[in-house]
């Protein structure tokens, strides 16, 4: 692994440990922060300069630095009620993943729209293809190639929270994402 | 006194007065209080050995809706012996059904129980168990019954949905019989009935994408249908001659409908072209088959539209609605009714999702009329007789099927043990569906 490799894997754990998500494995996340249940998160904090973060090869654990980056890969979007556009919070989740992506050419992602129970139920399988393409959309804006991207819907069929309240209805309106290539790469091999 | 209550009366009476009655050979007498002020009663008497079918069909006339259908005691309801219809002249009742045992099946005869005439009589090759698929041709003698009293019946059909929020299964009209339909390991959604009742039209999401497939229920592989280029396809419907699929194929700029050649299995083509602005889903057709109505967000708000089969000749279908403040209310999930008399759909009552109600849409006159109000209802699908839908209802509080008959207003559940929804109801079913 280079040291640029190792630097951005340094962003990439700062990063994770602030704004990962519950869709992160209990035992990669640095912190345990509970993930907010509506779509209104706080934005995570912008991504220190590289210069900022100096990293010794001995003190990286790859395995650590590439479960942070895929906590980082992996952290949910959420968005309002019938709506697919990106919020500014949400923007900055997937620009994080784009420096990801560029950072490593080989990484191939699958986006997964979801919806609340509410809408028709084939309805909602339009609207969660229109979120998982809105936020392709934005990667393939800030240079992301389309074809590193699939998109999908699961429409309301899988939900995170089955309840009937308000939280659990924000907590359902997401994208999923979900590394289908490259994973390894993140290792440094 | 209403009906019903009394021809509990007649029950009571006949119970105590039988014996004596017919030792005499007079007439039963039996508190006749006049005819139904809304549905006529009807008595279902057989003979030994046909209990249990007499069961299954007086709940099936029960389901129907279009008649009273008193609780009689078993001693009262199995006949020994020739059945004297002039005994029930004054009890109330309208129709009179005798079951007997026939070879290889049931011999069914309608009385008018005014007059104690004999008006139809028919042998209905049934087995006398009734079990599991030997239901339906029981259910077919409740619906020979309804339709020798003038109305179609709904009781040899089954209703496809999704269970669970995972597999398609079906279940019988009176709720038993409940089969699951599609593969075990994935995630199915919307079914949709050939017009036959042979084939199961459902999507199947795998490798990220949802595929649809048609299924013969008879057995076999299930094929896959083909369309215009990659994408998922859901929200099937059959057009009325069974040749045509008509479906929702969404890719990454929207959902359009398209329609496949089912004969040839081949020809996949859009009709609607508003995908990179809009979503439309939910094809249904009309009885002709000359026009589909479906939903659609080309206006910035779930609406529905119609159009011709080829697409041409576009426009709304029900009046856009809005609440107090101005804010349009989404309407979803058209279902054609099949006399042509209007298309059931769910809408809104608030913004936000709320209060979603099932209306109709009158084809001739354009008027909107409510047809439930309470909890939240969604995804009916009409029954072959044109006045009942199944729906999906929270009002249980969970996810579950209702039936609702539009004309009388009564409903039912359809109880299922997981969370249901997406129901479609199938057309009659024949012998072998």
């Amino acid at each position: 692994m280079n040291r640029r490799s190792l630097v951005a894997l340094s962003i990439a754990m700062s990063v994770a440990a602030t704004a990962c998500h519950k869709s992160a494995p209990p035992a990669t996340q640095p912190t345990p922060t509970p993930a907010p249940a509506t779509s209104m998160a706080p934005p995570p904090p912008p991504a220190a300069a590289p210069s900022s973060a100096p990293v010794i090869r001995s003190e990286v654990d790859p395995n650590a630095a590439a479960a942070a980056a895929t906590a980082t890969m992996n952290d949910r979007i959420h968005f309002d009620y019938n709506m697919s556009d990106i919020n500014s919070a949400d923007q900055s989740r997937l620009d994080l993943k784009a420096g990801l992506m560029k950072q490593f050419p080989a990484l191939r992602i699958l986006i997964t729209g979801n919806c609340d129970e509410r809408g028709s139920d084939e309805y909602n399988i339009a609207l969660g293809m229109r979120r998982a393409t809105a936020a392709k959309d934005y990667l393939i804006r800030v240079g992301i190639d389309a074809s590193r991207i699939d998109v999908s819907s699961l429409g309301r069929q899988s939900p995170i929270d089955p309840g009937q309240t308000d939280a659990a209805y924000a907590a359902n309106r997401r994208d999923e994402f979900k590394i289908v290539a490259g994973s390894q790469s993140l290792r440094g091999r | 006194m209403t009906s019903r209550v009394c021809l509990a009366v007649i029950c009571l009476t006949v119970l105590t007065g039988r014996l004596a009655a017919q030792a005499d050979s007079n007439r039963i007498r039996l508190s006749a209080r006049g005819t139904s002020d809304a549905q006529p009663g009807i008595l279902v008497l057989s003979g030994v050995g046909l209990d249990s079918v007499r069961a299954i069909i007086q709940r099936d006339l029960t389901y129907s809706d279009r008649f009273f259908v008193p609780p009689i005691p078993d001693s009262i309801a199995t006949l020994h012996g020739q059945l004297n219809p002039t005994l029930y002249q004054d009890t109330g009742a309208a129709w009179l059904v005798e079951l007997e045992p026939a070879i290889h099946g049931v011999d069914v005869k309608l009385y008018d129980a005014r007059t104690g005439a004999l008006r139809n009589q028919a042998t209905v090759a049934a087995p006398l168990d009734g079990i599991k698929d030997d239901r339906l041709a029981i259910h077919r003698i409740s619906d020979q019954i309804v339709g020798w009293t003038g109305g179609v019946g709904i009781a040899a059909t089954r209703i496809a949905f999704v269970m669970g929020l995972k597999q398609v299964w079906r279940i019988d009209s009176d709720g038993a019989n409940l089969v699951r339909v599609s593969p075990a390991d994935d995630l199915a959604m919307s079914p949709a009935w050939s017009p036959d009742g042979s084939l199961l039209a459902y999507s199947v999401y795998r490798d990220a994408v949802w595929t649809l497939y048609v299924q013969k229920l008879a057995g076999g592989a299930p094929m896959r249908v083909p369309n215009s280029s990659a994408g998922s396809d859901y929200g099937p419907a059959f057009s009325p001659d069974g040749r045509t699929l008509a479906f929702a194929h969404g890719a990454e700029k929207g959902s359009d409908i398209e329609v496949a050649d089912l004969v040839k299995m081949c020809c996949a083509h859009r009709l609607t072209f508003s995908g990179a602005l809009a979503d439309n889903v939910t094809p249904t057709y009309s009885p002709d088959g000359n026009r589909i109505a479906f939903m659609s967000t080309r206006s910035g708000t779930p609406e529905l539209y119609v159009m011709d089969n080829d697409g041409t000749d576009t426009h709304q279908l029900v009046s856009s609605a809005f609440d107090a403040n101005d804010k349009a209310l989404p309407s979803y999930t058209p279902s054609w009714s099949p006399d042509n008399a209007q298309v059931v759909f769910g809408r809104d009552t608030q913004a936000g999702g709320a209060g979603r109600r099932l209306f109709s849409v009158m084809i001739r006159s354009g008027q909107v009329v409510e047809r439930s109000n309470s909890g939240q209802n969604e995804d009916p699908s009409f029954a072959p007789d044109s006045r009942h839908v199944v729906f999906k209802s929270r009002r249980s509080g969970r996810e579950q099927l209702w039936i609702l008959d539009l004309e009388s207003g009564a409903t039912r559940q359809l109880p299922t043990p997981g969370v249901a929804q997406v129901p479609a109801w199938s057309r009659t079913l024949g012998p072998n569906p």
